[in-house]
């Protein structure tokens, strides 16, 4: 991978620009890394870990508290749905459902059944659905 | 009363309004297809107050006939199903009063088959406006599928959807007016209209796709075809068959030329 720094003046903050022959799951990781904010702290056997936004596929409710998944598990975290749906990055993870936030930069392919509903494949195969009423949210968050 | 309560009750009423209002113009002023009110066959004289009332519910129905499409899955099929049964049971009670089905109750029945593929062709233009944004968020993604020889697998929806409206318009072309030339001027400009809409749609998502040109052709060959009418103007065969293909190829064309014109935008 070339990287190139250009020394200019005119910017008041860092500009980066990322270019390739296509949107591969590498570049896609590459510009989640560049654009995520502070890391998520995920609870697991008691012990807390620091993970960065890039490395989260999704972040979900089963009723009994938030986790977070990651292609090397799953951790407990202390915030709600609607508090990590406001802190995360709008550019990069969207709300697909009531109960489920995913980083788009972890969506490898989707899928739209006869009835509307979209399914989700996730880095990994994890596979994840979003109803019609979240597609606009995802339209938006991916720039159509 | 929620929100979306009190805006599904204006729809109803709306619809319904629209609806009786519909009949008193056909009956009024319409010259032509007030034959099919009036001229009530073996079935005995219309009651005007019925058909009335039976237009409102039409209509009504009608206004709300976007409901089925607020929900994804289960609840789409259990709203669409019960939207169909309500809608078939309103239009077989005026085809009764009115005699529409001539006392026959294989014609009530083909009548209401009919309704049935008119509900499968809104479904499936839904259904592709929906492939359509999915496609779209593929793309920004960039996780979109390579495309298929021709653009064939892409094309397939929409010839599908070129041969349910074929059928679908045809036929109320014919039963809107046996004889003259309304039902002929109808099948001329939506059939068309149809097969360019599609085409364009098409090309806006997926770029120029040839194997559409074939396939809309067929598809509307196929949908005059099984509608087993009087030809008067036939735009599956012959030189009428021309017709959809051109406009599928001027359809297709423009679509995927405005395609083009975004990505170069968007550089």
């Amino acid at each position: 991978m070339k990287v190139e720094f250009i020394k200019s003046p005119e910017l008041t903050e860092p500009e980066i620009t990322v270019r390739a022959s296509e949107l591969t799951p590498e570049v896609s990781k590459l510009i989640a890394s560049l654009t995520s904010d502070e890391p998520i702290r995920g609870w697991r056997g008691g012990e807390v870990e620091i993970i960065p936004l890039a490395d989260i596929l999704r972040f979900y409710t089963d009723g009994k508290g938030v986790s977070l998944e990651t292609e090397k598990g799953v951790y407990s975290v202390r915030e709600r749905i609607y508090e990590l749906e406001e802190r995360l990055p709008k550019s990069d993870f969207v709300r697909i459902s009531n109960s489920e936030i995913v980083n788009i930069w972890h969506i490898t392919a989707i899928d739209l059944s006869f009835t509307g509903t979209v399914r989700l494949t996730l880095t990994g195969g994890r596979l994840v659905f979003s109803s019609r009423r979240y597609i606009k949210k995802l339209k938006e968050a991916v720039g159509v | 009363m929620t929100e979306e309560k009190y805006s599904l009750r204006q729809h109803f009423i709306r619809g319904g309004i629209g609806g009786a209002l519909g009949l008193l113009i056909l009956a009024r002023f319409g010259e032509m297809l007030n034959s099919i009110i009036i001229d009530a066959g073996e079935g005995g004289t219309p009651s005007l107050v019925i058909s009335y009332i039976l237009y409102f519910a039409i209509g009504a129905l009608i206004g709300i006939a976007t409901l089925p499409f607020a929900d994804t899955g289960k609840e789409l099929v259990v709203r669409s199903v019960i939207h169909y049964a309500l809608t078939a049971l309103a239009f077989s009670a005026l085809c009764l009063v009115n005699g529409w089905n001539r006392g026959r109750w294989d014609t009530l029945l083909f009548f209401i088959g009919v309704l049935a593929v008119f509900y499968l062709t809104i479904w499936l233009a839904r259904w592709i406006a929906w492939l359509g944004e999915i496609s779209d968020i593929r793309e920004k993604l960039g996780i979109k599928p390579k495309r298929s020889p021709l653009g064939i697998v892409e094309a397939l929806p929409y010839a599908v959807l070129v041969l349910l409206t074929s059928f679908i318009v045809n036929y109320a072309g014919y039963a809107l007016d046996r004889t003259g030339w309304v039902g002929s001027i109808i099948t001329a400009l939506i059939i068309p209209a149809g097969v360019f809409w599609a085409g364009f749609v098409l090309g806006k998502h997926n770029g120029f796709a040839p194997a559409y040109i074939l396939l809309a052709e067929l598809a509307a060959a196929v949908g005059f075809g099984i509608t087993i009418l009087p030809p008067r103007l036939n735009l599956g065969f012959g030189w009428g068959a021309a017709i959809p293909a051109a406009l599928a190829l001027i359809g297709n064309l423009a679509g995927a030329a405005l395609r083009k014109l975004k990505e170069k935008k968007a550089k």
